[in-house]
């Protein structure tokens, strides 16, 4: 266990040390490793649900990952004359390559997931100083910035284990990126619907051949559809959430307030005009909505530090996130809208703050 | 007191004025000179893109006639009648306007389709939009080919205009190819060539009358 | 050596390079470093903006009221940038004005021509500011064209348009677009700190950091410990 910087050792007459130093003198025990890997055991059910819809290529690509994002820290702390094992051994590496790696799909090619990590670890921590020192969730740069290079390899979805519709063959249990059929997820398909004027996709509630059919979510929720590695298993990440709020390792307001605020805007847009926005249980089900809310609005070095200032970054997450779904151009939000609110977080810090201790506020007219 | 350091509104306000009369001639002057060289490159072109479609040669352009909110021109060679040119947009791109130009010859068929404006996604809707000829180190003295191919729009070169109306994409039920990841790119393609077709076909002879 | 003309030409390429160390110009540089021959040609349209507003500028320098200097330089500048615009329009090869567009006109505000007309123009003789003007001119331009180049290859293997590498297929979009322009434009930059800090300690001269550098815990070159 470290000892404080300011520890002075004054030699008793005794012969034994009186050891000075500052509080906290209470531990927990709590170690950087081990909170990373409680989050990677929160991580593990969402790992297994993506190997069993997608195959033995996910968990490929999930170790692929991770060894690149390992190794793209040490190669950086190599350099810039960090002690590496010791910035490796922390873990947190490997929890942002498993976070990647569940942003990714499955078909994404070989050349990707270096790419990620390097974006992830260099620019989205290394560059800050380090782990505790970077404004933004490093694997959500990481999925933003493959988004933004290389649209054509990050969109394209194959069918899952299950997916026996008509236009789609039963998937096989190996997937090679090279002859997978693709096909559209729901959010996906509920955004062209409506970019397309002359409705010849039907998508949205209520009409026949709908995306947004009450028999179809039972499927969302197990997690059968086309989407990202981690982001199709409501059910899993469910588990995940569980897991962390047992070990006591997020703050459980945050993903509650998220998913809440996203279902009562889209629940209002529903009701307003429901040809245009899909019903809030099928934008709680699908896309990275649980992914993102469980695993990277509560990252602890991003998020505030208060627990007003998260209530108010939680609104603030699924606020955007809505907007970006109901009428902006990408079909899904949640990433956007998570690093958006990163950025505002020092704002928020400053608003939200808590009081120091010991701090009396001064009433009106209060001479000082 | 010397000019630089004068306070005076009027000698200040008069400096500028003769700083700003003198830049004004000047400019007058260049104007004029390269009046002719910008209208000629304009013309070139404009002409550029015309002569993009593949039609046969041609040496004059006839007046443009707007039906439905398309353009149209007739080409002539000698006063000959040797081909029509449609341009149109829509806005049912992923990410707006787009603006096509179609070259149809006296056969009613179609010869080629260019797009003039978009603002697809790079990448993606972008692909097939653009018409590039990418040269590289193996074929550096190549010459570059006048169009370039495209394989979603060289699709609609020799369909009949008559035949237009009921074109769609493969996965509306049509016989034209789109590309995975440019749906809506090009379904919104498919419907403006099949558009401006269909205003051709049903006025063939009103433009021909009219663009003389 | 300092104050011959020659030093007044090629201190605008390297030590006082208007991007890379004035840190001058970034708008265009973001902007128009997409591809290598966007970037080249607008570095030209401003080089001959800065030496003809450089030579005008200081020929009247010494008439010109004090008071209404700026609006005069302005003027001035804004003429030759529409001879520049005007010229272009008629000669330049089409992709290139349109890939250009707006930002010609923006030469006006470019602080480069500003910069130089009130710092160096006003109060040199003519035959210097010419000589500065196609200096800072060039140093842009070169500046421009390696971001450009680099750019150029990363996003999609080419270099002016050819293709260096025959099997690079798949465009890497992140380069190409704002994002990637202002992280290339910092790790250039980031290099030409450490050649500077290099050249320094070689020379045995002491190396001032730039203001308010903040390394971060990075110790990849050792500016943070001077």
């Amino acid at each position: 266990m470290e000892t404080a910087k300011n520890n002075e050792a004054i030699k008793l007459p005794t012969g034994k040390n009186l050891v000075l130093s500052s509080s906290p003198h209470l531990s927990v025990g709590a170690s950087l490793q081990k909170i990373m890997g409680g989050v990677l055991l929160a991580m593990l059910p969402a790992v297994i649900a993506a190997v069993y819809f997608f195959g033995i290529r996910a968990l490929l690509v999930i170790l692929y990952t991770t060894f690149c994002c390992v190794a793209a820290e040490a190669v950086w702390c190599r350099f810039a004359g960090k002690p590496a094992l010791k910035t490796v051994s922390d873990c947190s590496a490997a929890v942002t390559g498993v976070l990647l790696a569940l942003c990714l799909p499955v078909s994404v090619p070989l050349y990707v997931p270096p790419i990620g990590a390097i974006l992830a670890i260099w620019l989205g921590k290394q560059v800050y100083g380090g782990l505790g020192n970077n404004p933004f969730n490093p694997a959500l740069v990481a999925r933003v910035g493959l988004l933004i290079a290389l649209p054509a390899a990050m969109t394209a979805w194959t069918p899952s284990r299950g997916m026996v519709e008509e236009n789609y063959p039963q998937r096989q249990l190996f997937i090679s990126s090279t002859d997978a059929v693709t096909c559209a997820t729901p959010l996906g398909v509920a955004k062209n619907s409506v970019k397309s004027s002359d409705n010849t996709v039907p998508a949205t509630t209520g009409e026949e051949n709908s995306v947004d059919d009450n028999e179809l979510y039972i499927r969302y929720f197990l997690g059968d559809r086309a989407g990202c590695l981690g982001e199709t298993s409501v059910l899993a990440l469910l588990l995940g959430f569980l897991v962390l709020v047992a070990l006591n390792l997020i703050n459980w307001r945050v993903p509650v307030l998220f998913i809440g605020t996203v279902a009562i805007v889209t629940f209002a847009a529903n009701r307003i005009a429901p040809e245009a926005c899909p019903s809030s249980l099928f934008h709680i089900l699908n896309g990275g909505l649980l992914l993102g809310a469980v695993f990277m609005a509560t990252d602890m070095v991003t998020s505030p530090i208060t627990g007003l200032g998260c209530v108010v970054f939680a609104i603030g997450c699924g606020v955007v996130t809505s907007v970006i779904r109901l009428w902006g151009s990408y079909p899904e939000g949640v990433s956007f809208a998570i690093l958006f609110m990163n950025a505002l977080v020092p704002l928020i810090d400053r608003w939200c703050g808590g009081r120091p201790f010991g701090y009396v506020r001064m009433r009106k007219g209060e001479a000082k | 007191m010397s000019l630089r350091d004068s306070e005076n509104m009027w000698v200040l306000g008069g400096f500028l004025g003769a700083v700003a009369l003198i830049a004004a001639l000047t400019l007058a002057w260049v104007s004029g000179l390269t009046a002719q060289p910008i209208q000629a490159a304009k013309e070139q072109n404009r002409n550029k893109m015309l002569r993009h479609l593949q039609l046969p040669e041609f040496d004059r352009v006839g007046k443009d006639v707007v039906i439905d909110g398309i353009d149209f021109c007739a080409v002539y060679k000698n006063d000959k009648l040797t081909g029509f040119v449609g341009q149109g947009s829509n806005r049912q791109g992923y990410a707006g306007e787009i603006e096509a130009m179609v070259g149809i010859g006296i056969d009613g068929k179609i010869t080629t389709v260019q797009i003039l404006r978009h603002k697809e996604t790079p990448g993606l809707g972008a692909n097939v939009c653009d018409r590039k000829f990418q040269r590289s180190v193996t074929n550096l003295t190549e010459k570059a080919p006048e169009i370039p191919e495209n394989k979603f729009l060289d699709q609609f070169n020799g369909l009949e205009t008559d035949t237009a109306g009921i074109w769609k994409i493969s996965k509306d039920g049509g016989n034209i190819e789109y590309r995975t990841g440019a749906t809506v790119s090009s379904r919104a393609i498919t419907a403006l060539v099949d558009d401006i077709s269909k205003i051709f076909a049903a006025n063939r002879e009103k433009i021909q009358e009219a663009s003389k | 050596m300092k104050n011959s003309c020659f030093n007044d030409f090629i201190k605008g390429i390297w030590k006082e390079n208007p991007v890379l160390v004035l840190l001058l110009g970034t708008c265009p540089t973001l902007a128009l470093t997409s591809s290598a021959t966007n970037g080249a040609g607008m570095g030209l349209a401003t080089t001959c903006v800065l030496i003809g507003s450089n030579f005008v500028i200081s020929l009247i320098a010494g008439i010109t009221p004090k008071k209404i200097r700026i609006p005069v330089y302005i003027v001035v500048i804004a003429a030759f940038v529409t001879v520049v615009d005007l010229l272009m329009q008629a000669y330049a090869p089409p992709a290139l004005y349109e890939a250009l567009g707006i930002f010609i006109p923006l030469i006006v505000v470019n602080c480069i021509v500003l910069g130089r007309a009130e710092a160096f123009a006003s109060k040199n003789s003519p035959f210097r500011s010419m000589l500065d003007g196609f200096g800072m001119g060039l140093g842009f331009t070169l500046a421009l064209t390696l971001i450009g180049v680099v750019r150029e290859f990363l996003c999609s293997g080419a270099v002016f348009g050819i293709k260096m590498i025959p099997g690079w297929t798949t465009d890497f979009l992140l380069p190409g677009a704002a994002p990637g322009a202002f992280i290339i434009v910092g790790v250039i930059l980031a290099i030409k700190n450490y050649c500077n800090r290099r050249a320094a300690v070689k020379a045995g001269k002491l190396y001032v950091p730039p203001q308010g550098l903040d390394c971060r815990n990075c110790h990849i070159c050792s500016i943070s410990e001077d």
